[in-house]
């Protein structure tokens, strides 16, 4: 692509950032109050299928497992404001902690297996994640869960109520857009382009003389971390969290929402989130006995016809129509 | 004590000989075509379903024997055709999504036809041998048996046979396969219907024994998993070696401490075999 | 021009002129005045119509419909009408709490019925506090109108307190005090067993062993290694439909239940006593209510027809078109909540959302009789913690049949409560 072509698509897709960061800002005042609480959702459920993206889209490996770290995320930030000191901050920086130091942990182990092993282990671990949190009652609640009271979020000097869900809108809407911005920047940075480049040959990658293994788990923990982080803007959307989020069924639909919106995007997990979100709740009401079936039917399509999700695919046109039209390019 | 201990082991040993069974179609599965089938386990609950019908309507669960089988490698060749072949060659994630994709699909079609229900099929072989001061089925001992001479068919088929033999030489090397003649795509085929069929028949086997009901498949899926990874992808004997420690080692594990932490020792035998050995105890590196 | 003639025309004027005058005032006004009376009470019925408790959710959901349609044939409520919304809720927390946020500010439900999930409905405490919406739950984890729960949150059914409290006084005088606890890894399956061991402990029960199993648990028969049929009288199942067969039917195997009862917390719905076998006649349930028409008390037979003919239940407590096991035990309860909320309006003189303190009020220490409305029997809501005492049923399997063993009255599984919600503002 020529340099002038790159600055133009860049331009255009800059637009349509801010285009769609201006939507997401108005969005509160303008939505329904339920639309307004599945879109939060959808931030939420985004920026965990991220988590995902950055392990299996960028560095290709697939975790199965994602919904431990939700379930860390969303504990860490219990047990913070529930028996620590009541504070939103410090239930989102607990959320992240207890997240990132079980992904070091984790990733240690699994990070040195390669694909196939990689995946049956990150279920397996998932698994016993959920069987010790049914298990632990008296530390998590087991299905029952935790709930909790919101404290105020403090913002140095102003305090406003959660309340009101157009607040806890625009701390979800910034805390995913922080943590979007961190994502971005790291795949931006040499560190970030390394990790990709194991995900493209990993083989390769050890002879130009990266630390393959080092740089898989600092995707790992980052992965981890983005995912626990979701976690723990679930409590903080419903003021209550339960064993259940361990459950393998919610890691399913991290690789569902990536895979649909466009693995290797970083935004495809949010469009993914949000498109299917959306279908299962509209479909659902209605079409309760079939809906699972069109669900399996749309991942085999997606996957066979159209495998880099709806974003990749995309981006893909676009990149080839560019190459198409160059000057002395293909006709 | 003494005596629990055996009870846990002779447990072990059936349940691990069942699970072998549904374990090997797992991991020819995978060893022929890199395929992780996530739907596994929905196969092993339409081998149940089948063996119901087979009772209620066909007037014997005994057909289910060779019913299952047939039904699963009919549909695991509809599977096939449909979706499989198609990915082939590309990367793993496509495959998985896939099965999973088909996981969804064949559970709710269970749950529209079949039910919601759990049913029960009585078992089959309604004598107890007086055991160590209980009684112990004879159906589950008439499992163990017969999951064994399967077994033990299976590894015969796959050494002595042509298509034993292509689907050896298939996995081997598939290019040298292909510029011998060997019928490589239907060795696949055929590999995928002989798993599904495995899978259907551990389904109709221990359907007697739990109940038949439409989420059935998904504590066994992960067993088996666990089973595959541990004996390294790809090796028969090595799943039934794997199969038979795991469910001893859990059954006398329950002996002495809880239900949970006995399951999560079993995990972690997994995970303790892997880091020593990471390609599996039989595993090729 | 037509010039009005006097005289008469002028008055003919006039006349219509008032009149014409009065309609138009009238007609402006008139939508202001009904708009005010008729709009309708929503009732958003939260049900599991998928997953594993899809079966209770359905029957759960007929019910609320039957009973609405009542309710408007009668006229609705003070004149007004009742809509009813359903979502699914699927058997799962995340879902549960979505479709609850999209029938409070979606549909603009005024109150809520819950499903039969103890999860969803604890986790739906915190948020139908948060919108001032009445919640009826439909669970029966005890912690649901204890700590769990707050002053917006009503539950018209038993708990399993109740329960067990039932069981063990009508099994107690049959069989000997040794028990094994063995149950599922979740709250409820542990609820099941630490309430059993609350009632009989203090009267000689001596527990030989206790264990929980992971969820998913197809073979019982590694625990079931454990357990000496001579040393042990009761097996306690904390487990309730699939998992409570699987365990009596490998407990039968084993050679376990020529002696020995095993009690399942729940009536297992959905379940035909037959698919039991041999194994039923030792397993004993705790019922929330009246499985069979035969087992209802003379008293409150015509009740439970007029219900069970509006939901299509037949005497036997299947389905009246497919034959299929219903769950008569469970399923009047959305029927009665239904009614729980006309009481409470009706009392209240509630006329929207600001009134339901008065409506909360209301209901707190309400006694209904038995009735078409409440066919289940006579019942009181006590005022601290929201929780109903109506009376329990006892069944056992004999011969393919669900059998009645006696009915506990509510005064003997009378308990302390340990909240006041009376105290929580509103």
């Amino acid at each position: 692509m020529s340099a002038e072509a790159q600055t133009h698509s860049s331009r255009i897709g800059w637009l349509v950032v801010l285009g769609v960061g201006i939507c997401l800002l108005v969005a509160p005042h303008v939505l329904d109050r339920y639309p307004r609480y599945i879109l939060t959702e959808v931030i939420i459920w985004g920026l965990f299928a991220l988590g995902f993206d950055i392990i299996f889209g960028k560095t290709g490996l697939l975790n199965f497992g994602m919904s431990s770290f939700f379930g860390v995320g969303a504990y860490g930030f219990v047990y913070a404001v529930k028996y620590v000191y009541p504070s939103v901050w410090l239930g989102i920086l607990s959320g992240m902690m207890f997240a990132m130091v079980f992904s070091i942990v984790v990733g240690w182990i699994v990070t040195r297996f390669s694909s196939h092993y990689f995946v049956v282990f990150t279920i397996v671990i998932s698994m016993i994640l959920f069987f010790l949190a049914m298990n632990l009652r008296t530390i998590t609640g087991a299905d029952e869960g935790i709930n909790i009271r919101l404290p105020d979020l403090q913002i140095i000097a102003w305090q406003f109520s959660l309340r009101s869900p157009i607040t806890k809108y625009y701390l979800i809407l910034g805390v995913a857009a922080a943590a979007f911005l961190v994502v971005w920047l790291f795949f931006d940075s040499p560190i970030g382009r390394a990790v990709v480049a194991i995900r493209e040959n990993e083989a390769r990658a050890q002879m130009i003389g990266y630390n393959t293994a080092y740089l898989k788990l600092v995707a790992y923990t980052l992965s981890g971390t983005v995912a626990g982080l979701a976690g723990a803007m679930y409590p903080l959307l419903n003021s209550t969290t339960s064993a259940e989020l361990f459950f393998w069924i919610l890691s399913g639909k991290a690789v569902l929402w990536t895979v649909v919106g466009g693995a290797g995007t970083l935004w495809g997990p949010f469009l993914g989130a949000a498109l299917l979100v959306t279908a299962e709740d509209a479909f659902s009401s209605w079409l309760v006995d079939f809906y699972p079936i069109l669900v399996g039917v749309l991942l085999i399509a997606i996957i066979l016809l159209a495998p880099k999700g709806v974003l990749g695919t995309l981006f893909q046109i676009i990149a080839e129509r560019r190459e198409s039209t160059e000057p002395g390019g293909r006709s | 004590m003494a005596e629990l201990i055996i009870s846990q082991v002779v447990n072990g040993l059936v349940w691990g000989l069942i699970l072998a069974l549904i374990s090997i179609g797992l991991t020819l599965i995978y060893g022929q075509l890199e395929i992780v089938n996530v739907a596994h386990g929905a196969l092993y609950t339409v081998g149940a379903v089948v063996a119901y019908y087979a009772f209620s309507t066909f007037g014997g669960w005994v057909f289910a024997l060779v019913l299952s089988p047939l039904a699963l490698a009919l549909l695991g060749l509809v599977i096939y055709l449909t979706t499989i072949r198609f990915a082939l060659g590309k990367p793993p994630i496509v495959t998985v999504i896939i099965t999973y994709g088909i996981l969804f699909i064949l559970e709710q079609t269970v749950f529209l036809t079949y039910g919601g229900v759990p049913r029960s099929i009585p078992t089959p072989i309604p004598y107890n041998i007086p055991f160590i001061g209980g009684d112990y089925p004879v159906y589950r001992i008439f499992c163990a048996v017969f999951s064994g001479l399967v077994i033990f068919c299976l590894m015969a088929f796959l050494k002595w046979t042509r298509y034993g033999l292509w689907t050896r030489a298939t996995k081997q090397d598939y290019e040298t396969a292909m510029n011998m003649g060997i019928p490589v795509r239907r060795v696949y085929a055929f590999v995928f219907c002989l798993g599904s069929a495995l899978a259907g028949l551990g389904g109709a086997l221990a359907a007697p024994i739990s109940s038949v009901t439409f989420t059935m498949g998904h504590s066994i899926i992960i067993d088996a998993f666990i089973v595959v990874i541990m004996a390294g992808f790809g090796s028969v004997i090595g799943t039934l070696v794997a199969s038979l420690v795991i469910e001893v080692v859990i059954g006398v594990s329950a002996a002495f401490v809880n239900p949970v932490m006995a399951k999560v020792i079993g995990m972690a035998i997994m995970v303790v075999v892997l880091f020593i050995r990471p390609e599996g105890l039989f595993g090729e590196k | 021009m037509v010039k009005p003639k006097m005289g008469t025309t002028r008055r003919q004027f006039i006349k219509t002129g008032i009149l014409g005058a009065g309609a138009l005032s009238i007609g402006l006004g008139f939508p202001a005045i009904v708009r005010g009376k008729t709009a309708p009470i929503r009732i958003g019925g939260l049900m599991d119509m998928t997953g594993g408790l899809w079966a209770f959710g359905t029957w759960g959901h007929r019910s609320i419909e039957a009973a609405v349609k009542r309710v408007n044939a009668a006229g609705g409520i003070g004149g007004r009408e009742v809509t009813y919304v359903m979502e699914d809720s699927a058997t799962n927390v995340q879902t549960g709490l979505r479709k609850l946020r999209k029938l409070i500010e979606q549909d603009g439900c005024d109150f809520i019925i819950g499903p039969c999930n103890s999860g969803v409905n604890t986790a739906s405490a915190p948020v139908v506090e948060q919108f001032t919406t009445p919640h009826f739950a439909w669970g029966t984890a005890l912690s649901i109108t204890q700590d769990k729960g707050n002053r917006f949150v009503f539950r018209g059914i038993n708990n399993i307190r109740h329960g067990m409290v039932a069981l063990a006084k009508i099994m107690g005088s049959e069989l000997g005090k040794r028990y094994y606890c063995l149950g599922a890894d979740y709250e409820w399956g542990r609820s099941v067993i630490s309430e059993f061991r609350r009632v009989i402990d203090p009267v000689g029960g001596k527990m030989v062993g206790e264990e929980y199993s992971p969820v998913g648990t197809e073979d019982f028969v590694p625990y079931l290694n454990k357990i000496k049929a001579d040393d042990v009288d009761i097996l306690v199942g904390g487990y309730f439909t699939g998992d409570i067969l699987k365990l009596a039917r490998q407990a039968y195997e084993k050679g376990l239940l020529k002696k020995m009862q095993i009690i399942g917390g729940a009536m297992p719905t959905g379940i035909a006593p037959k698919e039991f076998g041999p194994a039923g006649n030792a397993v004993w349930f705790t019922s929330y209510g009246p499985q069979r028409m035969a087992d209802v008390p003379d008293a409150l037979k015509p009740f439970n027809k007029v219900y069970r003919d509006a939901i299509g239940l037949d005497a036997e407590g299947k389905d009246a078109k497919t034959g299929e096991e219903g769950s008569p035990s469970y399923s009047w309860t959305p029927w009665e909540h239904v009614f729980w909320i006309k009481r409470g309006i009706e009392k209240s003189g509630w006329k929207g959302k600001d009134d339901v303190g008065k409506f909360i009020q209301a209901l707190e220490g309400m006694k209904v009789e038995a009735g078409d409305d409440f066919p289940q029997g006579p019942k009181a809501m006590r005022a601290q913690d929201h929780q109903v005492f109506t009376d329990q049923y006892v069944y056992k399997i004999q011969d393919n049949q669900y059998q009645l063993k006696g009915i506990v009255p509510a005064k003997d599984m009378d308990y302390p409560s340990e909240v006041d919600y009376t105290k929580q503002k509103v």
